[in-house]
Protein backbone atom coordinates (compact mmCIF):
# COMPACT_ATOMS: atom_id res chain seq x y z
CA UNK A 1 0.00 0.00 0.00
CA UNK A 2 2.58 2.18 1.12
CA UNK A 3 4.42 1.76 -2.20
CA UNK A 4 1.27 2.58 -4.28
CA UNK A 5 0.84 5.97 -2.69
CA UNK A 6 4.54 6.32 -2.99
CA UNK A 7 4.49 5.63 -6.73
CA UNK A 8 1.42 7.81 -7.18
CA UNK A 9 3.29 10.66 -5.14
CA UNK A 10 6.35 10.92 -7.52
CA UNK A 11 4.22 10.13 -10.61
CA UNK A 12 2.19 13.11 -9.56
CA UNK A 13 5.43 15.06 -8.92
CA UNK A 14 6.19 14.75 -12.29
CA UNK A 15 2.65 15.46 -13.88
CA UNK A 16 2.81 18.53 -11.60
CA UNK A 17 6.81 19.72 -12.15
CA UNK A 18 5.77 18.95 -16.30
CA UNK A 19 2.57 21.09 -16.49
CA UNK A 20 4.33 23.73 -14.38
CA UNK A 21 7.23 23.97 -16.57
CA UNK A 22 4.28 24.05 -19.66
CA UNK A 23 2.50 26.90 -17.92
CA UNK A 24 5.58 28.78 -17.38
CA UNK A 25 6.11 28.98 -21.34
CA UNK A 26 1.91 30.34 -21.79
CA UNK A 27 2.44 33.10 -18.65
CA UNK A 28 5.62 34.31 -20.02
CA UNK A 29 4.34 34.78 -23.48
CA UNK A 30 1.15 36.50 -21.81
CA UNK A 31 3.80 38.68 -19.72
CA UNK A 32 5.41 39.94 -22.33
CA UNK A 33 2.32 40.93 -24.44
CA UNK A 34 0.74 42.30 -21.19
CA UNK A 35 3.96 44.58 -20.40
CA UNK A 36 4.17 45.81 -24.33
CA UNK A 37 0.54 46.73 -24.29
CA UNK A 38 1.43 48.74 -20.96
CA UNK A 39 4.35 50.31 -21.94
CA UNK A 40 2.27 51.94 -25.51
CA UNK A 41 0.17 53.02 -21.98
CA UNK A 42 2.90 54.55 -20.46
CA UNK A 43 3.82 56.37 -24.00
CA UNK A 44 0.25 57.88 -24.10
CA UNK A 45 0.63 58.97 -20.79
CA UNK A 46 3.59 60.42 -21.05
CA UNK A 47 3.54 61.95 -24.60
CA UNK A 48 -0.21 63.41 -24.62
CA UNK A 49 -0.57 63.83 -20.67
CA UNK A 50 2.87 64.45 -19.52
CA UNK A 51 1.80 62.10 -16.29
CA UNK A 52 4.68 62.20 -14.07
CA UNK A 53 5.86 58.67 -13.78
CA UNK A 54 5.08 57.28 -10.64
CA UNK A 55 1.12 58.58 -11.12
CA UNK A 56 1.54 56.97 -14.66
CA UNK A 57 2.81 53.44 -13.30
CA UNK A 58 0.38 53.53 -10.85
CA UNK A 59 -2.20 53.88 -13.53
CA UNK A 60 -1.04 50.74 -15.65
CA UNK A 61 -2.22 47.25 -14.12
CA UNK A 62 0.96 45.61 -14.25
CA UNK A 63 2.94 44.10 -11.47
CA UNK A 64 6.29 45.45 -13.01
CA UNK A 65 5.06 49.15 -13.09
CA UNK A 66 2.99 48.77 -9.90
CA UNK A 67 6.19 47.66 -7.99
CA UNK A 68 8.15 50.68 -9.92
CA UNK A 69 6.12 52.91 -8.68
CA UNK A 70 5.94 52.01 -5.03
CA UNK A 71 10.26 52.43 -5.26
CA UNK A 72 10.48 55.54 -7.06
CA UNK A 73 10.36 58.24 -4.34
CA UNK A 74 12.93 56.36 -2.06
CA UNK A 75 15.40 55.11 -4.84
CA UNK A 76 14.92 56.72 -7.80
CA UNK A 77 13.40 55.53 -11.69
CA UNK A 78 16.87 53.47 -12.37
CA UNK A 79 16.92 51.60 -9.35
CA UNK A 80 13.15 51.05 -8.76
CA UNK A 81 12.51 49.74 -12.12
CA UNK A 82 15.74 47.20 -11.89
CA UNK A 83 14.39 46.12 -8.48
CA UNK A 84 10.43 45.69 -9.24
CA UNK A 85 11.72 43.85 -12.84
CA UNK A 86 14.07 41.44 -10.52
CA UNK A 87 11.05 41.40 -8.09
CA UNK A 88 8.75 40.31 -10.39
CA UNK A 89 10.37 38.55 -12.82
CA UNK A 90 10.09 35.05 -11.61
CA UNK A 91 6.27 35.26 -10.70
CA UNK A 92 5.84 36.69 -14.46
CA UNK A 93 8.25 33.50 -15.49
CA UNK A 94 10.50 36.41 -17.77
CA UNK A 95 13.56 34.83 -19.05
CA UNK A 96 17.19 36.76 -18.00
CA UNK A 97 16.74 37.80 -21.89
CA UNK A 98 13.70 39.20 -20.72
CA UNK A 99 14.71 40.90 -17.50
CA UNK A 100 18.20 42.61 -19.69
CA UNK A 101 15.97 44.11 -22.59
CA UNK A 102 13.32 45.46 -19.64
CA UNK A 103 16.21 46.93 -17.51
CA UNK A 104 17.49 48.99 -20.70
CA UNK A 105 14.18 50.80 -20.35
CA UNK A 106 14.93 52.24 -16.71
CA UNK A 107 18.10 53.52 -17.93
CA UNK A 108 16.74 56.34 -19.76
CA UNK A 109 13.04 56.20 -18.34
CA UNK A 110 12.00 59.74 -16.82
CA UNK A 111 15.21 61.77 -17.29
CA UNK A 112 15.01 63.17 -20.86
CA UNK A 113 12.48 64.76 -22.90
CA UNK A 114 9.24 63.59 -24.09
CA UNK A 115 10.36 62.69 -27.95
CA UNK A 116 13.26 60.87 -26.34
CA UNK A 117 10.97 59.03 -23.98
CA UNK A 118 8.82 57.66 -26.41
CA UNK A 119 11.92 57.08 -28.79
CA UNK A 120 13.56 54.64 -25.64
CA UNK A 121 10.24 53.13 -25.02
CA UNK A 122 9.49 52.25 -28.47
CA UNK A 123 12.71 51.05 -28.70
CA UNK A 124 12.04 48.15 -26.08
CA UNK A 125 8.42 47.74 -27.79
CA UNK A 126 10.47 46.42 -30.53
CA UNK A 127 13.01 44.60 -28.61
CA UNK A 128 9.85 42.81 -26.62
CA UNK A 129 8.21 41.91 -30.15
CA UNK A 130 11.27 39.67 -30.77
CA UNK A 131 10.98 38.33 -27.38
CA UNK A 132 7.37 37.97 -27.53
CA UNK A 133 8.04 36.04 -31.40
CA UNK A 134 10.10 33.82 -29.40
CA UNK A 135 7.73 33.30 -26.26
CA UNK A 136 4.87 32.41 -28.94
CA UNK A 137 7.63 29.62 -30.67
CA UNK A 138 8.05 28.36 -27.29
CA UNK A 139 4.71 27.80 -26.43
CA UNK A 140 3.54 26.14 -29.60
CA UNK A 141 6.67 23.68 -29.26
CA UNK A 142 7.17 22.91 -25.81
CA UNK A 143 3.96 22.83 -23.96
CA UNK A 144 2.67 19.81 -25.23
CA UNK A 145 5.70 18.51 -24.72
CA UNK A 146 6.74 19.38 -21.44
CA UNK A 147 2.89 18.57 -20.30
CA UNK A 148 3.57 15.11 -22.25
CA UNK A 149 6.60 14.91 -21.24
CA UNK A 150 5.26 15.19 -17.35
CA UNK A 151 2.85 12.82 -17.81
CA UNK A 152 4.20 9.83 -19.48
CA UNK A 153 7.37 10.27 -17.07
CA UNK A 154 4.83 10.71 -14.00
CA UNK A 155 3.34 7.18 -15.32
CA UNK A 156 6.68 5.23 -16.45
CA UNK A 157 7.99 5.93 -13.53
CA UNK A 158 4.80 4.46 -10.87
CA UNK A 159 4.71 1.55 -13.69
CA UNK A 160 8.85 0.76 -12.66
CA UNK A 161 7.76 1.09 -9.46
CA UNK A 162 4.55 -1.04 -9.03
CA UNK B 1 -4.60 76.40 2.99
CA UNK B 2 -1.63 75.59 5.32
CA UNK B 3 1.33 76.97 6.76
CA UNK B 4 4.64 75.79 7.23
CA UNK B 5 6.90 76.35 10.27
CA UNK B 6 10.97 76.67 9.75
CA UNK B 7 11.21 72.88 10.69
CA UNK B 8 9.23 71.50 8.14
CA UNK B 9 11.21 73.95 5.10
CA UNK B 10 14.50 72.47 6.77
CA UNK B 11 13.14 69.02 6.39
CA UNK B 12 11.39 69.80 2.96
CA UNK B 13 14.76 70.77 1.30
CA UNK B 14 16.85 67.97 3.17
CA UNK B 15 15.07 65.70 1.25
CA UNK B 16 15.55 67.11 -2.16
CA UNK B 17 19.19 67.14 -1.64
CA UNK B 18 21.05 63.72 -3.68
CA UNK B 19 22.21 61.43 -1.27
CA UNK B 20 25.71 61.95 -1.15
CA UNK B 21 25.32 66.00 0.02
CA UNK B 22 22.81 64.78 2.11
CA UNK B 23 24.65 63.23 4.77
CA UNK B 24 26.94 66.12 5.29
CA UNK B 25 23.43 68.71 5.66
CA UNK B 26 22.51 66.97 8.84
CA UNK B 27 23.97 69.21 11.48
CA UNK B 28 23.63 72.31 9.76
CA UNK B 29 21.05 74.66 10.36
CA UNK B 30 19.09 76.01 7.27
CA UNK B 31 17.07 78.18 9.30
CA UNK B 32 19.10 81.40 8.25
CA UNK B 33 20.14 80.20 4.75
CA UNK B 34 18.67 81.29 1.67
CA UNK B 35 20.33 80.01 -1.05
CA UNK B 36 22.42 76.10 -1.46
CA UNK B 37 24.38 76.09 -4.33
CA UNK B 38 25.87 73.27 -6.68
CA UNK B 39 28.25 74.12 -9.19
CA UNK B 40 29.83 70.89 -11.00
CA UNK B 41 33.21 70.50 -9.56
CA UNK B 42 33.10 73.64 -7.44
CA UNK B 43 32.87 73.36 -3.76
CA UNK B 44 29.07 72.86 -2.00
CA UNK B 45 28.19 76.32 -0.33
CA UNK B 46 24.83 77.34 1.52
CA UNK B 47 24.17 81.14 1.51
CA UNK B 48 23.66 82.92 4.42
CA UNK B 49 23.12 86.62 5.33
CA UNK B 50 26.22 87.51 6.26
CA UNK B 51 27.96 86.07 3.61
CA UNK B 52 28.84 82.17 1.96
CA UNK B 53 29.63 79.07 3.47
CA UNK B 54 30.99 75.94 2.06
CA UNK B 55 29.51 72.35 3.75
CA UNK B 56 33.26 70.25 4.38
CA UNK B 57 33.53 66.77 4.38
CA UNK B 58 32.84 66.58 8.42
CA UNK B 59 29.71 68.19 7.69
CA UNK B 60 30.48 71.57 8.71
CA UNK B 61 29.94 74.62 7.87
CA UNK B 62 33.33 76.80 6.86
CA UNK B 63 34.77 79.70 5.52
CA UNK B 64 37.43 78.34 3.50
CA UNK B 65 36.95 76.36 0.48
CA UNK B 66 39.60 73.74 1.25
CA UNK B 67 38.55 70.70 2.12
CA UNK B 68 34.82 71.34 1.39
CA UNK B 69 32.89 68.93 -0.31
CA UNK B 70 33.28 69.00 -4.65
CA UNK B 71 29.68 68.71 -6.19
CA UNK B 72 29.95 65.53 -8.97
CA UNK B 73 27.85 64.90 -12.11
CA UNK B 74 25.94 61.78 -10.21
CA UNK B 75 25.22 64.55 -7.11
CA UNK B 76 23.70 66.93 -9.86
CA UNK B 77 21.28 64.19 -12.15
CA UNK B 78 20.22 62.87 -8.52
CA UNK B 79 19.43 66.22 -7.58
CA UNK B 80 17.12 66.76 -10.78
CA UNK B 81 15.95 63.81 -10.41
CA UNK B 82 14.63 63.66 -7.48
CA UNK B 83 12.94 67.46 -7.73
CA UNK B 84 11.40 66.37 -11.23
CA UNK B 85 10.09 63.31 -9.64
CA UNK B 86 12.31 61.32 -12.22
CA UNK B 87 9.49 63.09 -14.43
CA UNK B 88 12.18 65.48 -16.49
CA UNK B 89 10.37 65.60 -19.60
CA UNK B 90 6.81 66.20 -17.46
CA UNK B 91 9.01 69.62 -16.52
CA UNK B 92 10.00 70.20 -19.76
CA UNK B 93 8.62 73.68 -19.86
CA UNK B 94 9.80 74.82 -16.58
CA UNK B 95 13.48 74.07 -17.10
CA UNK B 96 13.33 75.63 -20.37
CA UNK B 97 12.53 78.63 -18.32
CA UNK B 98 15.70 77.78 -16.42
CA UNK B 99 13.85 76.81 -12.80
CA UNK B 100 11.84 73.91 -11.27
CA UNK B 101 9.58 74.51 -8.28
CA UNK B 102 9.46 72.03 -5.27
CA UNK B 103 7.44 71.22 -2.53
CA UNK B 104 7.43 73.93 0.26
CA UNK B 105 7.32 76.79 -2.71
CA UNK B 106 11.28 76.41 -2.82
CA UNK B 107 12.91 76.90 -6.28
CA UNK B 108 16.15 75.51 -7.84
CA UNK B 109 17.53 77.90 -10.56
CA UNK B 110 19.21 75.56 -13.38
CA UNK B 111 21.51 76.60 -15.89
CA UNK B 112 23.35 74.67 -18.47
CA UNK B 113 23.67 74.36 -22.02
CA UNK B 114 20.18 75.55 -24.15
CA UNK B 115 19.04 73.45 -26.66
CA UNK B 116 16.95 75.56 -29.21
CA UNK B 117 14.55 75.03 -31.10
CA UNK B 118 12.81 77.46 -33.44
CA UNK B 119 14.63 80.15 -32.00
CA UNK B 120 13.82 79.43 -28.31
CA UNK B 121 15.04 77.74 -25.55
CA UNK B 122 13.50 74.37 -25.75
CA UNK B 123 15.45 72.66 -23.07
CA UNK B 124 18.58 72.41 -21.09
CA UNK B 125 21.32 70.11 -21.10
CA UNK B 126 24.19 69.18 -19.56
CA UNK B 127 23.41 71.12 -16.55
CA UNK B 128 26.36 72.69 -14.24
CA UNK B 129 25.00 74.54 -11.86
CA UNK B 130 21.87 73.94 -9.08
CA UNK B 131 20.23 76.96 -6.70
CA UNK B 132 18.33 75.77 -4.22
CA UNK B 133 16.41 79.65 -3.58
CA UNK B 134 14.92 78.46 -0.47
CA UNK B 135 11.49 80.19 -0.02
CA UNK B 136 10.44 81.71 3.37
CA UNK B 137 7.00 83.06 4.76
CA UNK B 138 7.05 86.53 7.07
CA UNK B 139 4.52 87.39 8.32
CA UNK B 140 4.17 91.33 8.44
CA UNK B 141 6.98 92.05 5.58
CA UNK B 142 4.65 94.11 4.06
CA UNK B 143 2.63 95.87 6.81
CA UNK B 144 5.01 99.04 6.43
CA UNK B 145 3.87 99.01 2.45
CA UNK B 146 0.27 97.92 3.00
CA UNK B 147 -0.38 101.18 4.95
CA UNK B 148 0.74 102.83 1.62
CA UNK B 149 -0.79 100.29 -0.58
CA UNK B 150 -3.94 100.53 0.84
CA UNK B 151 -5.88 104.02 1.03
CA UNK B 152 -9.34 105.38 1.58
CA UNK B 153 -9.59 105.62 -2.27
CA UNK B 154 -8.97 101.70 -2.85
CA UNK B 155 -5.57 100.16 -3.88
CA UNK B 156 -2.97 101.66 -5.49
CA UNK B 157 -1.38 100.63 -8.23
CA UNK B 158 2.44 99.36 -6.80
CA UNK B 159 6.06 98.37 -8.69
CA UNK B 160 7.86 96.92 -6.28
CA UNK B 161 11.39 97.41 -7.47
CA UNK B 162 14.23 95.12 -6.18
CA UNK B 163 17.48 93.39 -7.03
CA UNK B 164 17.42 89.92 -6.82
CA UNK B 165 17.62 87.77 -3.43
CA UNK B 166 16.29 91.35 -2.29
CA UNK B 167 12.56 90.02 -0.89
CA UNK B 168 10.35 90.81 -3.43
CA UNK B 169 8.08 87.77 -3.72
CA UNK B 170 7.72 87.48 -0.14
CA UNK B 171 6.83 91.24 -0.08
CA UNK B 172 4.23 90.00 -2.97
CA UNK B 173 2.67 86.90 -1.09
CA UNK B 174 2.49 88.92 2.14
CA UNK B 175 0.80 91.51 0.47
CA UNK B 176 -1.86 89.02 -1.13
CA UNK B 177 -2.35 87.65 2.16
CA UNK B 178 -2.89 91.20 3.97
CA UNK B 179 -4.98 92.53 1.25
CA UNK B 180 -7.02 88.94 1.24
CA UNK B 181 -7.50 89.18 5.07
CA UNK B 182 -8.81 92.77 4.80
CA UNK B 183 -11.84 91.62 2.29
CA UNK B 184 -10.19 92.59 -1.39
CA UNK B 185 -10.73 89.62 -3.74
CA UNK B 186 -6.62 88.97 -4.89
CA UNK B 187 -5.80 87.37 -7.98
CA UNK B 188 -2.01 86.09 -7.94
CA UNK B 189 -1.19 85.16 -11.71
CA UNK B 190 2.12 82.95 -10.82
CA UNK B 191 3.92 82.44 -14.28
CA UNK B 192 7.12 80.52 -12.35
CA UNK B 193 5.25 79.43 -9.66
CA UNK B 194 7.08 81.76 -7.57
CA UNK B 195 4.43 83.88 -5.36
CA UNK B 196 2.26 80.90 -4.34
CA UNK B 197 4.34 77.84 -5.25
CA UNK B 198 1.57 76.29 -6.32
CA UNK B 199 1.98 71.87 -5.58
CA UNK B 200 -1.06 69.43 -6.68
CA UNK B 201 -3.43 72.73 -6.21
CA UNK B 202 -2.51 73.50 -2.72
CA UNK B 203 -0.15 76.79 -1.50
CA UNK B 204 2.04 76.12 1.03
CA UNK B 205 1.87 79.44 2.23
CA UNK B 206 -1.35 81.39 3.49
CA UNK B 207 -2.29 83.50 0.70
CA UNK B 208 -5.97 84.50 2.63
CA UNK B 209 -9.19 83.33 1.76
CA UNK B 210 -9.90 85.75 -1.26
CA UNK B 211 -6.99 84.52 -3.05
CA UNK B 212 -6.91 82.77 -6.63
CA UNK B 213 -3.94 81.53 -8.15
CA UNK B 214 -3.28 80.87 -11.95
CA UNK B 215 0.11 79.14 -11.82
CA UNK B 216 2.08 78.69 -14.77
CA UNK B 217 0.13 80.56 -17.26
CA UNK B 218 2.39 83.82 -19.06
CA UNK B 219 1.63 86.66 -17.21
CA UNK B 220 0.14 88.51 -20.11
CA UNK B 221 -1.97 85.65 -21.07
CA UNK B 222 -3.01 85.06 -17.75
CA UNK B 223 -3.61 88.42 -16.63
CA UNK B 224 -6.30 88.62 -19.41
CA UNK B 225 -7.79 85.26 -17.89
CA UNK B 226 -8.22 86.27 -14.40
CA UNK B 227 -10.04 89.68 -15.32
CA UNK B 228 -12.38 87.66 -17.19
CA UNK B 229 -12.79 84.40 -14.83
CA UNK B 230 -12.20 85.77 -11.43
CA UNK B 231 -13.42 89.71 -11.72
CA UNK B 232 -10.32 90.43 -9.15
CA UNK B 233 -10.24 94.15 -8.05
CA UNK B 234 -6.71 93.73 -7.44
CA UNK B 235 -3.94 91.14 -9.49
CA UNK B 236 -0.71 90.23 -7.74
CA UNK B 237 1.92 89.21 -10.63
CA UNK B 238 5.66 89.02 -10.29
CA UNK B 239 8.66 90.27 -12.56
CA UNK B 240 6.96 92.30 -15.63
CA UNK B 241 9.12 93.78 -18.38
CA UNK B 242 8.13 91.96 -21.72
CA UNK B 243 6.24 94.45 -23.98
CA UNK B 244 3.14 92.02 -23.68
CA UNK B 245 3.11 92.04 -19.92
CA UNK B 246 2.97 95.62 -20.12
CA UNK B 247 0.24 95.35 -22.74
CA UNK B 248 -1.71 92.70 -20.93
CA UNK B 249 -1.22 95.29 -17.89
CA UNK B 250 -2.42 98.44 -19.44
CA UNK B 251 -5.78 95.98 -20.28
CA UNK B 252 -6.47 95.61 -16.84
CA UNK B 253 -5.74 98.63 -15.55
CA UNK B 254 -8.37 100.06 -18.03
CA UNK B 255 -10.61 97.40 -16.95
CA UNK B 256 -10.53 99.13 -13.12
CA UNK B 257 -8.94 96.15 -11.70
CA UNK B 258 -5.26 97.72 -9.36
CA UNK B 259 -1.91 95.76 -10.21
CA UNK B 260 0.55 95.18 -7.92
CA UNK B 261 3.94 93.60 -9.14
CA UNK B 262 7.51 93.54 -9.04
CA UNK B 263 10.72 94.40 -11.38
CA UNK B 264 14.20 93.64 -11.53
CA UNK B 265 16.09 97.33 -10.17
CA UNK B 266 17.82 99.28 -7.57
CA UNK B 267 15.33 102.18 -8.14
CA UNK B 268 12.94 104.04 -9.51
CA UNK B 269 15.65 106.34 -11.12
CA UNK B 270 17.18 102.86 -12.28
CA UNK B 271 14.36 101.60 -13.66
CA UNK B 272 13.18 104.70 -15.28
CA UNK B 273 16.36 104.30 -17.33
CA UNK B 274 14.92 101.37 -19.56
CA UNK B 275 13.22 103.01 -22.43
CA UNK B 276 11.21 99.41 -22.58
CA UNK B 277 9.47 100.39 -19.40
CA UNK B 278 8.59 104.07 -20.01
CA UNK B 279 5.58 103.57 -20.57
CA UNK B 280 4.15 101.29 -17.91
CA UNK B 281 5.79 103.39 -15.22
CA UNK B 282 3.74 105.86 -15.37
CA UNK B 283 0.37 103.73 -14.79
CA UNK B 284 2.01 102.87 -11.12
CA UNK B 285 0.99 105.41 -8.31
CA UNK B 286 2.89 103.79 -5.72
CA UNK B 287 6.57 102.89 -6.25
CA UNK B 288 8.34 100.42 -3.42
CA UNK B 289 12.36 99.97 -3.36
CA UNK B 290 13.57 96.90 -1.68
CA UNK B 291 17.05 96.08 -0.82
CA UNK B 292 19.47 93.88 1.16
CA UNK B 293 20.72 95.90 3.11
CA UNK B 294 19.97 94.79 6.28
CA UNK B 295 19.06 91.79 5.33
CA UNK B 296 16.24 90.76 2.83
CA UNK B 297 13.15 92.87 2.44
CA UNK B 298 14.82 95.67 3.82
CA UNK B 299 12.31 99.04 2.59
CA UNK B 300 14.93 101.29 0.87
CA UNK B 301 12.04 103.67 -0.29
CA UNK B 302 8.17 104.09 -0.51
CA UNK B 303 7.26 107.06 -2.83
CA UNK B 304 4.10 107.54 -4.68
CA UNK B 305 4.70 108.87 -8.05
CA UNK B 306 7.51 109.18 -10.50
CA UNK B 307 10.39 111.86 -10.01
CA UNK B 308 8.98 114.71 -11.76
CA UNK B 309 12.01 115.56 -14.07
CA UNK B 310 12.15 111.59 -15.44
CA UNK B 311 8.46 111.72 -15.36
CA UNK B 312 8.15 114.48 -18.31
CA UNK B 313 11.39 111.84 -19.57
CA UNK B 314 9.08 108.90 -19.93
CA UNK B 315 5.97 110.75 -21.39
CA UNK B 316 7.91 111.93 -24.03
Amino acid sequence: MIKLIGSLMIGGACVYLGLKRSMSFRKRQRSLENIQNSLSLLETEIAFRGTELKSAFLNIDDPVFREAAKAIDGSGIKNAWSKAVKKCAPKLCLTDGDCDTLLMLGQRLGMTDTENQIKNIDGVKNMLDIHIKAARYDTEHFCRLYTGGGVLTGVFIVLMLL
Amino acid sequence: MFTINNDTMDKGILSYMPSGLRKYMYSINLDEAYEIHMRLGRPFSIYYSDGVYFVNSAGVLTRSANGSVRITRAHIDEALEIASRSSLYARKNSIAEGFLTIEGGHRIGICGTGVIKDGQVDFLKDISSLNYRLSCEYRGAADMLLKRVMTANGVLNTLIISPPGAGKTTMLRDLARSLSHRGVKVGIVDERSEIAAMCGGVSPFDLGDLTDVLDGVKKSDGMTMMLRSMAPEVIITDEIGRPEDIAAMKTAINSGVKIITSIHGSGVEQVQKRAELSECLGFFELFCTLSRREGAGTVEEIRSGLPAADKEDGDD
